[in-house]
């Protein structure tokens, strides 16, 4: 369907997006995931037409979209700020797209999409005059009206406060699938991206450092920026890797790929307070001394320093009894724990 | 005691400003204590009043179209592209907008008149014995002189409110599938209008109340109201239809500060916050666009200022510094009675005056404009602003009708014109100090009391530092104002202690190169002390730089 190679763009002489290859399929929601600044809305600029490729293209079923200026691309694009516009009215917003590329039955349309995100009847209503989540909606009927070939939102839910946030999230994800739309959906919050996403593209500073699908980036990152992103922390340096064994501070463990460092995935963690065999069926114990214990609500989060030096994160559920600060305790690592990473940025 | 103090600008208001149109008022309507409306009926039936409204009716209107149709294209430029030199055009057309009418007028002489430049090169190419070029004391030069003043108003206030409007809009519509033409019909025209209209609108009220350009360069055959009033008063000492025309275009310019509030109100009400969409030139078109407003620009605003400056310098085809050289001689037979260069120590006394005056009063308005009561403040700022929507000439006017008998028999006083340039003064200081102490948060003030800080201290310790720039502002405004002020002078100046303009206005009216030399000299000094006051004002300034 969309199909995104080799793109680059800069922005007064400074390198934003570089070698960017990226596929969407038809019906599919694409998550680009990133800090912000990394390119993802310039991404998003430069897909819609808004921006200047300095090399690299833009396919839509096969077909460049070089020399397609905006409006004749058939996209939807909800901006981060919605930019409704302020002279016209809900519907009028809404039917703008409609007018513009010659749709007919406009009005049918207009009812039917503000029904879909839950406005029927703020047809007449000023966009000035509305609250943060019914902009959001509005915008967003705006876009979905003219049913574009591929819609891309922009930090939809980023001017939203918290609570309205995680109560929109679900609701975007069915209005899209209901229309059966293809979507690019940015963001920089990893929860967000879960729960919308079918597939998550992660960027950094301009690149992709890793396209899956949601448990697949989060169980296995393929970089330290990844894993660092998405709130996993537990990453031990490898000194070397020698015969299928990276050595690490904490010790052996295979690897079968080079790695620049290893993530110890907090899922494959467990903590044993009395010692037991080492290595009992793929799983490594290492010792280490509880120094920081945080009440975190369901969990206890703990952390844990080895002798090397090296701390790790665990949280135990709220029903486990909890070690003392000072205690020694054995860490149980699961073979599966032990994702090998890449330094990223390359 | 500090009440009292807080009071003393209302009282001085309420003395120079609003005593004045009562008498204007009782001028009008009363003669000997009995209510006579002969002033009024006469202007009412007379065909000449008649034709004098309905010419600085349509004179506005026209002059306000040809701005916009200049200044538009300009704004459009300036809100989108960043070039070399884009700062530089913005403050010339600032700086043609703060200058005073009679420097806009020798200018416009210097350049087009019978003995400006242009006649000067055709006469001597062409030997011609004739001036080729006759747009002196024709409606044509009106027009440009009022389009050259009023460029950047219109460029000022739509250029901040387009460039403020987010990208995003524009984006967003092409995305959902419009473009070309259709952009501008959809989305720029009802984003930019209020900005037009409000622009429109002062810019219409601004050549509604012409004087100096009418005056000067419009010579006996036009006048717009203003300009009857002075005629009436001065030349054929007909008080009463002075009067009444005065109680005319003060109902006018009230109605027209009206609609201006309104649909400024709403110009500022739609602002976003600031999304620079700004960006270099990139394509031909874009470039041709630029070099286009530039050039236009550079012509309209560039020239008249030009030319005056070297044709002070020019002395019968040759360089020469004699016109400056002779201002320090008092000629026989002057009709300034004095040494031109008396003119320029008179204005920098009274500017000076002028300055401390009004800095004290409006100092004064601005502190309780932000300390009363909300509700005595929301009637109370307007009332400061008054002085500005009656025009000069209806404050001169006013300034000796009022005090032309004991015991305020102030009339041909020299405090006479002090009163008269701090009443247009005032309501610059306070615009310009009134922001800076609102962003004086109370918070800061209560926290300085609780720490010990009495309310002088507070005021010297906290707000002074806070509002330091504003005041020097103020300041500078104050002595622009003074030093430019032509209007109400006109009425309230003695004729052996001129003020520049008044000098100015004389000797251009004069016959002989010698006069209109001197003239041209004391212009260019007259610019050169307001182009630094302007320098200084856009250096200081902070924040809303577009406001008006």
């Amino acid at each position: 369907m969309l199909h995104v190679s080799g793109l680059r763009c800069s922005y007064q002489g400074q390198i934003v997006l570089e070698g960017i290859d990226l596929e969407v399929t038809q019906g599919e929601i694409l998550c680009l995931l990133g800090p912000s600044g990394c390119g993802k809305t310039t991404l998003l600029r430069a897909i819609a037409g808004l921006e200047r490729l300095d090399a690299g293209d833009v396919k839509f079923s096969g077909q460049s979209l070089k020399s397609t200026p905006v409006h004749a691309r058939g996209f939807g694009l909800m901006f981060q700020e919605y930019a409704l516009f302020p002279h016209m009215t809900v519907a009028q917003n809404v039917a703008f797209g409609l007018r513009m590329q010659h749709i007919a039955d406009i009005d049918q349309r207009v009812r039917d999409v503000l029904d879909l995100v839950g406005l029927t009847g703020f047809e007449r209503r000023s966009v000035t005059l509305l609250s943060g989540g019914e902009r959001q909606r509005v915008a967003l009927a705006r876009s979905l009206a003219p049913s574009p070939r591929l819609l891309m939102l922009d930090e939809p839910l980023g001017a939203l406060d918290a609570n309205l946030r995680d109560r929109l999230v679900t609701d975007l994800r069915s209005i899209i699938k209901k229309t059966g739309l293809t979507a690019i959906y940015v963001t920089h919050d990893h929860s967000e991206a879960f729960a919308v996403a079918d597939r998550i593209a992660i960027m950094n500073e301009g690149h992709l450092e890793q396209v899956g699908s949601p448990e697949e980036v989060f169980r296995r990152p393929s970089t330290e920026f990844a894993a660092m992103f998405m709130g996993l922390t537990n990453i031990v340096p490898v000194e070397k890797v020698s015969n299928g064994c990276a050595v690490t501070p904490l010790g052996e463990f295979a690897a079968a790929a080079p790695a620049h460092s290893l993530l110890l995935h907090p899922l494959g963690l467990s903590l044993v307070t009395s010692p037991i065999a080492q290595s009992s069926n793929g799983c490594t114990a290492v010792s280490g001394v509880v120094r920081e214990s945080v009440f975190r609500g369901e969990t206890h989060r703990l952390t844990i320093e080895h002798a090397s030096g090296v701390a790790l994160t665990l949280s135990i559920p709220l029903s486990d009894a909890v070690p003392t600060i000072g205690q020694s305790v054995d860490i149980l690592i699961n073979v599966d724990a032990v994702v090998p990473l890449l330094r990223g940025g390359s | 005691m500090w009440r009292g103090l807080m009071l003393t600008p209302l009282l001085f208001l309420g003395v120079f400003f609003f005593y004045p149109l009562a008498a204007i008022l009782s001028v009008s309507l009363l003669a000997d204590g009995v209510p006579d409306l002969s002033g009024f009926l006469r202007v009412a039936q007379s065909a000449y009043y008649r034709d004098t409204l309905w010419f600085t009716t349509w004179q506005a209107a026209l002059s306000t179209l040809l701005t916009l149709g200049l200044a538009l294209p300009a704004a459009y430029v300036f809100a989108r592209y960043t070039f070399p030199g884009r700062s530089l055009l913005l403050s010339l057309a600032t700086l043609a907008f703060v200058l005073p009418t009679v420097v806009i007028a020798a200018g416009f002489s210097a350049l087009v008149g019978p003995r400006g430049l242009v006649n000067d090169f055709l006469m001597r190419i062409l030997n011609l014995s004739a001036p080729p070029v006759q747009l002196e004391h024709t409606l044509t030069l009106i027009l440009i002189a009022h389009v050259f003043y009023n460029f950047a108003v219109v460029l000022r206030i739509v250029t901040a409110y387009w460039a403020n409007q987010s990208a995003r809009f524009e984006e967003a519509a092409r995305i959902l599938g419009c473009h070309g033409w259709r952009l501008w019909y959809e989305i720029r025209w009802p984003l930019v209008r209020p900005a037009v209209l409000a622009s429109a609108i002062l810019v219409y009220i601004f050549t509604f109340t012409s004087f100096g350009v009418v005056l000067i360069l419009g010579g006996p055959r036009f006048a717009t109201v203003e300009v009857e009033i002075y005629r009436q008063t001065v030349q054929l000492f007909n008080l009463p239809v002075a009067a009444a025309l005065s109680l005319v275009q003060i109902v006018f310019m009230f109605a027209l500060m009206l609609v201006y509030a309104r649909f400024q109100s709403q110009a500022a009400g739609q602002l976003q916050p600031a999304a620079q969409m700004v960006r270099r030139p990139r394509t031909l078109r874009e470039h041709g666009l630029v070099a286009g407003a530039a050039l236009i620009m550079g012509t309209l605003l560039l020239l008249p200022l030009a030319a005056l400056a070297v044709r002070s310098l020019l002395v019968n085809g040759q360089l020469s510094l004699a016109y400056y050289a002779g201002l320090g001689e008092n000629q026989r037979g002057s009709v300034l009675f004095v040494a031109p260069f008396t003119a320029v120590a008179n204005s920098l006394q009274f500017a000076f005056a002028t300055t401390l005056v009004s800095l004290l009063l409006g100092l004064l308005s601005a502190y309780l404009l932000r300390y009363a009561p909300a509700r005595m403040a929301r009637w109370l700022d307007p009332l400061f602003m008054l002085p500005l929507a009656a025009s000069p000439v209806t404050l001169g006017f006013g300034l000796i009708v009022a005090f032309n008998e004991p015991p305020l028999a102030l009339r041909s006083t020299w405090v006479m014109i002090v009163i008269a340039h701090t009443l247009v003064a005032i309501p610059f200081v306070v615009r310009s100090v009134l922001p800076a102490l609102r962003r004086v948060p109370s918070s800061v003030r209560d926290s300085a009391a609780t720490l010990g800080a009495s309310p002088l201290a507070i005021v010297r310790w906290i707000d002074l530092p806070i509002v330091g720039r504003s005041l020097v502002v103020a300041a500078t405004f104050a002595f622009t104002v003074s030093a430019g002020e032509f209007g109400a002078s006109l009425f309230v100046v003695r004729p052996d202690s001129p003020t520049l303009p008044i000098a100015i206005y004389r000797l251009l009216g004069q016959p002989g190169a010698i006069n209109y030399g001197q003239a041209l000299a004391l212009s260019v000094i007259l610019m050169v002390v307001c182009a630094i006051c302007f320098a200084l004002i856009e250096r200081l300034r902070t924040g809303t730089a577009e406001e008006f």
